[in-house]
């Protein structure tokens, strides 16, 4: 069942569903519901993604609300269960090691420690009432009882001081309020490293703070990761957190679109030589800094061939992508590209990957093929 | 006028895009004023005529954006820019702004900036700057924006030089 090879964490066709029923339904008769087509369709979060996260390996997921960045996210770290497919950690599958399977090898509380998650609003995930050293001494009670309260006051303190909160004896006895907002991130990271876990999962840690804050916090992630050999999936709809986190941790980039990793690759591949036509309007739409470059694009109409906003309720046939692709041609109605290129290389879910697909010889599905204007 | 604080901070790519985009249009389809609040460079960059850079309460650079974007003298400004992690810009390159940003009820004697500030001298603990017009219609608070200048590189300013 598993073996030393077995990555870290490997999701295999994995697919999340929603059932989304109108509070009605809960108090009248299931047959009437039925009668009157009231059950509706379960909204498909995540459509059938695979993605391996290896040792000390950081993927940044892109993407827009209702892409199905944090539920796949979620999924990878167990705290959403797939509708169908399997998230295996170290190659058990863990919601078999859950169902109590393999408990020679491996137990459930095991692969939770192992699976942390930090959250994007810091004040949410921290108790109001309750001291920085009773919150981050519970996780140590939990999962190192044999610990004594002066080693774990050692702990929190050199966790405190590593990621600069000082004087970390003073932090110890504050609360949450009497924190900032880059300091209060900085405990939730804190809180989510002190099990040592293999893979944090981040989300939109940063999205919250201020801008100059947000490099310092995401330095801080990056410092840690080496320090303690993390494995990192972040999520961002932010392509140049993104870039920033995946280019100095030398990971990869996935970027999703309604349910499905479109394309993936190092941020060098993603980010300077987008390949998918959508990777490429999110590149076109991040507004450079020079003001000469920003004021011409800031004007340029969008590439977007539709106004609606994509819906996953509502996948569109075919590629998901094409109602709204510049380059849709007519097989991109029809059939679902998948991710072509090299398993670990930069792949994308595009015919246009492929030289000798019809695509190449078919008509395309607007009035004309617009540009996508990249510089 | 119509006042925006920071109307497109927490939407998407996309629709970020489209609504600056519209906002354009109305600007000039109803000749109207605009200001901006924002902590988004790249879209103040793209979207504003003039730009008031603030830190402690206080305007500490005010001038047309591309002057101040491409040739701002303040220390903060400088670092504000470098901080920015631009698609364009060398990774390496992007650097946080050192210190913790002021305390609202114990704003710094002197010049506001001065304890985060690499080129501070013993005249800027004791001194307030002044906004201080230079050439043209830019005006800057600091005793020294020439070494700033020199001593602080920015993306634009690397840009410039090559």
């Amino acid at each position: 069942m598993s073996d030393a090879d077995a990555p870290l964490l490997e999701l295999e066709n994995v697919t999340v569903e929603y059932e989304e029923r109108p509070l009605i339904e809960d108090v009248i008769p299931d047959s009437i519901v039925d009668r009157l087509g009231m059950g509706e369709e379960p909204v498909r979060a995540v459509d059938d993604v695979s993605l391996e996260i290896g040792e000390e390996d950081v993927v940044v997921l892109i993407g827009e609300s209702g892409s199905g960045k944090t539920s796949l996210g979620r999924t990878a770290v167990g705290l959403q269960e797939p509708t169908s497919g399997s998230v295996r950690y170290r190659g058990y599958d863990i919601e078999a090691v859950e169902a109590g399977e393999h408990v020679q090898e491996i137990q459930y509380d095991e692969v939770r420690r192992s699976l942390q998650i930090i959250h994007q609003d810091a004040d949410a995930a921290l108790n109001p009432y309750r001291t920085i050293r009773s919150q981050l001494a519970e996780p140590l009670k939990l999962w190192y009882p044999e610990m004594d309260m002066n080693d774990r006051t050692e702990r929190l303190l050199s966790m405190l001081r590593t990621t600069g909160v000082e004087p970390a004896e003073e932090y110890l006895e504050r609360y949450p309020h009497e924190l900032s907002g880059g300091e209060k991130q900085r405990i939730a990271i804190i809180r989510a490293m002190l099990v040592e876990p293999d893979l944090i999962l981040a989300d939109e840690v940063v999205s919250a703070l201020d801008v100059s804050l947000r490099i310092d916090v995401m330095d801080l992630l990056l410092d840690l990761q080496e320090m303690f050999g993390t494995s990192f999936l972040f999520v961002s709809h932010d392509l140049t957190n993104a870039r920033y986190i995946a280019d100095k941790a030398d990971g990869r980039i996935a970027v999703m679109y309604l349910g499905r990793i479109v394309e993936i690759g190092t941020p060098e591949e993603v980010i300077n030589d987008p390949k998918h036509p959508y990777t490429q309007i999110l590149r076109w739409a991040s507004l450079p800094l020079d003001p000469t470059e920003a004021r011409e694009t800031i004007r340029e109409p969008s590439p977007v061939m539709t106004d609606e906003a994509p819906d996953p309720r509502n996948t569109p046939s075919g590629c998901r992508f094409h109602p709204a692709c510049p380059k849709a041609r007519d097989p991109c109605r029809s059939e679902d590209p998948e991710l072509f290129g090299e398993a670990d290389g930069h792949r994308s879910a595009c015919f246009r990957e492929r030289d000798d697909h019809e695509y190449w010889t078919a008509q395309t599905i607007h009035e004309r093929e617009a540009e996508i204007p990249l510089d | 006028m119509l006042i925006l604080d920071e109307p497109t901070a927490s939407l998407d790519l996309l629709m970020q895009r489209s609504i600056l985009r519209l906002l354009m249009q109305i600007k000039d389809d109803y000749d109207l004023t605009l200001i901006l609040i924002s902590h988004d460079l790249p879209i103040v960059s793209g979207f504003t005529d003039r730009l008031g850079v603030m830190y402690a309460f206080e305007f500490v650079e005010v001038g047309e954006t591309e002057d101040v974007l491409r040739n701002g003298a303040h220390p903060y400004t400088r670092a504000l820019l470098q901080s920015t992690p631009d698609l364009d810009a060398d990774v390496d390159d992007i650097k946080t702004i050192e210190g913790s940003s002021p305390d609202p009820v114990n704003i710094p004697t002197g010049c506001p900036y001065h304890p985060r500030c690499p080129i501070r001298k013993d005249r800027c603990e004791m001194e307030t700057p002044d906004l201080v017009e230079e050439e043209g219609d830019n005006a800057v608070a600091c005793f020294y924006p020439d070494e700033a200048r020199r001593a602080l590189s920015t993306p634009l300013s690397r840009e410039d030089s090559q």
